[in-house]
């Protein structure tokens, strides 16, 4: 038995005691609204609050209740919640492919940063991992660059969890869903004393997956996850805070259930995911007699692995391992007025950062691979010459092993003012980053080939002959960024009307998964050498691919705000036109008669678009409605083959639309005090697939429903999500001459029993 | 007096003219065997066709006595291609290649063999014919090569860069 079933069966029989002990106290309660409330006190990261009291930001809110109400587990099932955000369900938790206003790209770096409690998350590989206490959930949208530096050209998500000062006790979920399908949740906070506070909150989560694989009739995307928090935090005076966070998720799963278009999943390898994520943080603020000073100092290590059948077919063609290996250590200092004066404010930071990254991802040559992706195209050039030649491996399977390590060291500066001049405010801000990376790549294969004679039906030479192929090498990447930001707004009452522009860049890096095609051709090329044939078209420009530049853009915003209570109702709205420019822009491509997949800086693309939200509550009645349209095209693209200049960036959908409605109904009774039915729907659509914009999903819609009996111990809700049994798929790609999709989930409906103690 | 200097400048001249004659016999009628093994960079030139020509430069050349037969050398291109549609490059092997003292080269109907891992396959197609060329060298470095050949179908001149 493994420390995780130990885990689970522990936390499950906990719960269950909790819950029975739970029947028999007075003080059981069901789940209580937090305020919900971003202050000072709550949101621990200055620049988090600095943003978010800014009028000129563009930004979507959501609170625990309405996340946990319509299931909304994980940062990807906030897509189209916030307009023209769309965070694709597809491979594994490995895959946050983050798309926002028409940016984003498959691998490597985010468009979008990924903050909880102040403390931003280091690996994109990260980012997938269930909401566990969360209070609030905001996405800034539009670059956030002139303060959160890289990677954050589509905005940031700050996640902010539950603190023991906001709530003391018990929390409890369990919680079953067809599938097979289980969570579990407990969580405990307490004051040690008024001004120290503590909590401990573990989850776990198992499905059986929704999606067979019909070569072994197994479900190919089973999941197990668990995660532990832990919080300390101590308000030692009014001028003196600091916390202790530490954060711990183990995850195993299955994944990867691509497929050929209308067949069913059908692999013959193994796929899964493997990960280990530890954070720590140590974060404090300090107010002196003039400013008021915060620090966060973090440590994260990550340790995953990822095992795909690369070919996705029941053949056996290749297969892929990567582990990694990434600790990073990461300063931020931030320095603003104690005293907010009438008319200038400011906010001054830097921060400094280390990232250690080791990778080994040996790709695997299988016997179908060796003949079709090798054997085939050296014995296709020999024929020409020599028709009665043919060549042969000795091995039936052989690696490509590659070794790389990876070292950034990053460095900024910045500050921001803004001015007030009686309705209006102004705002101007400016980063100066500067990252550095360092690359080697170590890459071998050994093989034993022979050549034979056909017509003679003999070895020519000697047999069995070796060939070792290596590429070993360095490379390095600097990038110096000056990111500026501009900014008015107008408010007055009920309306803020605001304008702003601002730059951002998304890192540059390395192309790691070329390297199996690199030296695929590399050994080609060394196996032709040993038979004395010299192919004419030989180069193998290893520098000239493996390095992928900075993208950069330049967003325009205007928009306006709303909100306005009256009686028992309250409406917030939010209007936003945006336009953004993007440079040397990073495009995922399967080069032809790939194995692998690579970035490069494509060319040019603009995107245009506007975003729509309310938010609207009467007496019991509450409503949302969220909607986002975004046109993004190349403006420059040309390949070797094809101009693309004009078509729709592939993977962003031109819509982004989520409308709901939720209605309590007070009971009245002793027991049963109140009913909520919330009903809603996520759409997203058109998206093209592929640069020729000739393969699409079209607009899909999603319905979703939640129905929550709140008694006087427990909230027990039932849900459904798909509940139109709507078939459409969350992503497309093409691989040695295959189209492959993956389907949406299908209908899934549960029941969970929330309660506190 | 007179007839004193007409029998020495007589003698003067029998002398000059018989020196001479001597210094005739003596130039270069090598009797030394052509020795080499070296290597050079050369200019392979294909006439593809009446109006087309391929050239190919910086051609690997090693030209060495030859094991087996007498006042023969062999001739080594690597990495040689014919034409431009050729999608690979060979290592071949011109045999036997006759040459004499003053390094004139000749060879005719001669099949040349291209290079296999441990061995070499004689490579009929590429029929060696009416090779003619020169080569000098000193103390077994080449110090000029120039060859004119057919390979098949194909005139052909290797030119030492």
């Amino acid at each position: 038995m493994n420390n995780l079933h130990i885990f689970v069966r522990s936390l499950v029989v906990l719960s269950v005691l909790l819950f029975c002990s739970s029947l028999f106290s007075a003080d059981i309660t069901p789940e209580q609204e937090l305020l919900d409330t971003l202050e000072e006190v709550v949101v621990s990261d200055t620049r988090i609050r600095f943003v978010e009291s800014q009028n000129s930001v563009a930004k979507t809110t959501l609170f625990s209740k309405q996340l946990s109400q319509q299931q909304r587990l994980t940062p990807k099932d906030v897509s189209a919640v916030v307009p023209n955000l769309y965070i694709p369900d597809y491979g594994s938790s490995m895959t946050s492919t983050i798309y926002l206003r028409g940016l984003g790209t498959r691998i490597d770096q985010p468009v979008m940063g990924l903050y909880i409690d102040g403390v931003g998350i280091a690996n994109k590989n990260s980012f997938d991992a269930d909401f566990l206490d969360v209070r609030s959930l905001a996405v800034y949208r539009g670059p956030q660059g002139s303060l959160f530096g890289k990677n954050t050209i589509g905005g940031v998500m700050s996640i902010t969890t539950i603190s023991p000062f906001d709530f003391q006790g018990f929390k409890l979920k369990a919680g079953y869903a067809n599938h097979n399908v289980v969570v579990g949740k407990l969580s405990y906070y307490a004051l040690i004393k008024d001004n120290i506070g503590l909590s401990i909150a573990g989850a776990y989560r198992h499905s059986d997956g929704f999606f067979v694989n019909q070569y072994d009739n197994k479900r190919v995307d089973w999941h197990h996850s668990g995660d532990v928090h832990l919080k300390f935090e101590h308000r030692v005076d009014s001028t003196f805070t600091y916390s202790h966070l530490a954060y711990l998720n183990l995850l195993w799963q299955g994944g990867f259930p691509y497929h050929l278009q209308d067949e069913p999943v059908n692999h013959n390898d193994f796929c899964g995911y493997k990960r280990q994520n530890l954070l720590y943080a140590f974060t404090l603020n300090k107010q002196t007699k003039h400013l008021i000073i915060g620090s966060t100092l973090s440590y994260q290590l990550l340790f995953d692995r990822m095992d795909m059948d690369n070919d996705h077919l029941p053949q056996s063609y290749f297969t892929l391992s990567q582990q990694q290996k990434e600790h990073s250590v990461r300063e931020e200092l931030t320095l603003k007025p104690k005293k907010e004066k009438e008319h200038w404010n400011w906010l001054t930071g830097a921060s400094i950062g280390f990232t250690h990254n080791d990778m080994h991802a040996p790709v695997t040559f299988l016997e179908q691979g060796i003949d079709s992706l090798i054997l085939k195209n050296a014995n296709n050039g020999i024929q020409t010459m020599f028709p009665n030649w043919r060549l042969k491996f000795s091995e039936s399977q052989f690696p490509i092993d590659s070794r790389f390590h990876t070292n950034t060291i990053e460095a900024a500066v910045y500050h921001t003012s803004y001015f007030n001049v009686g309705n209006w405010q102004f705002e101007a801000g400016l980063r100066l980053e500067a990252d550095k990376k360092y690359f080697d790549y170590n890459s071998t294969a050994n093989i034993h080939f022979s050549l034979l004679d056909t017509d003679k039906n003999t070895t020519i030479g000697n047999g069995q002959i070796p060939v070792t192929t290596q590429l070993k090498g360095t490379a390095s990447l600097l990038s110096l960024e000056v990111l500026p930001r501009v900014a008015v707004s107008y408010h007055k009452n009920i309306l803020t009307l605001f304008a702003s522009a601002s730059a951002g860049y998304h890192a540059g890096g390395f192309n790691t998964q070329l390297f199996s095609d690199l030296m695929r051709k590399q050994m080609q090329n060394d196996l032709m050498e040993n038979m004395h044939l010299h192919p004419t078209d030989n180069k193998n420009d290893v520098k000239s691919v493996i390095i992928y530049k900075p993208e950069h853009c330049l967003t325009s915003e205007l928009g306006m705000r709303l909100h306005k209570q009256w009686q028992e109702s309250n409406l917030t709205s939010e209007l936003v036109l945006f336009e953004t420019e993007l440079f040397n822009q990073q495009q995922t491509v399967f080069p032809e008669k790939s194995t692998g997949r690579m970035m490069t800086n494509a060319g040019r693309s603009r995107s245009f678009g506007a975003e729509l939200s309310l938010n609207f509550n009467y007496k019991q009645l509450s409503l949302f409605a969220s909607y986002g349209y975004t046109n993004a095209r190349f403006i420059k693209y040309q390949s070797a083959q094809n101009d693309y200049k004009n078509k729709r960036i592939p993977y962003i959908p031109l819509n982004t639309l989520a409308v709901g409605a939720t209605y309590s109904f007070d009971l009245k009774h002793n027991f049963f005090q109140f009913l909520r039915i919330n009903a809603n729907t996520t759409a997203v659509g058109k998206i093209f697939w592929n640069e020729q914009n000739d393969v699409s999903q079209p607009f899909y819609a999603l319905l979703n429903a939640n129905l929550e009996f709140q008694t006087k111990y427990f909230t027990l809700a039932l849900w459904g999500k798909n509940l139109t049994c709507t078939k459409y798929n969350v992503f497309y790609f093409e691989s040695i001459g295959n189209r492959f999709l993956q389907s949406g989930k299908p209908v899934s409906f549960g029941v969970e029993i929330r309660a506190e103690i | 007096m007179k007839k004193f200097q007409f029998i020495m400048l007589t003698i003067l001249a029998v002398v000059a003219f018989v020196a001479c004659k001597s210094k005739k016999n003596e130039e270069p009628v090598n009797e030394e065997p052509i020795s080499v093994n070296d290597e050079i960079l050369a200019t392979v030139t294909v006439q593809e066709s009446e109006e087309t020509t391929y050239t190919q430069n910086g051609v690997k050349v090693k030209v060495q006595m030859s094991d087996f037969v007498e006042n023969a050398l062999d001739i080594y291109l690597y990495a040689v291609s014919f034409s431009e549609k050729m999608p690979v490059k060979l290592d071949v092997i011109i045999p036997s290649v006759s040459v004499d003292n003053q390094g004139l080269l000749s060879a005719n109907n001669v099949i040349p063999m291209m290079m296999t891992p441990g061995g070499q396959q004689p490579v009929e197609k590429y029929l060696v014919t009416d090779l003619n060329g020169q080569l000098r060298e000193q103390s077994g470095k080449i110090e000029g090569f120039s060859v004119s050949l057919k390979f098949g179908e194909y005139p052909t001149t290797i030119k030492m860069e």
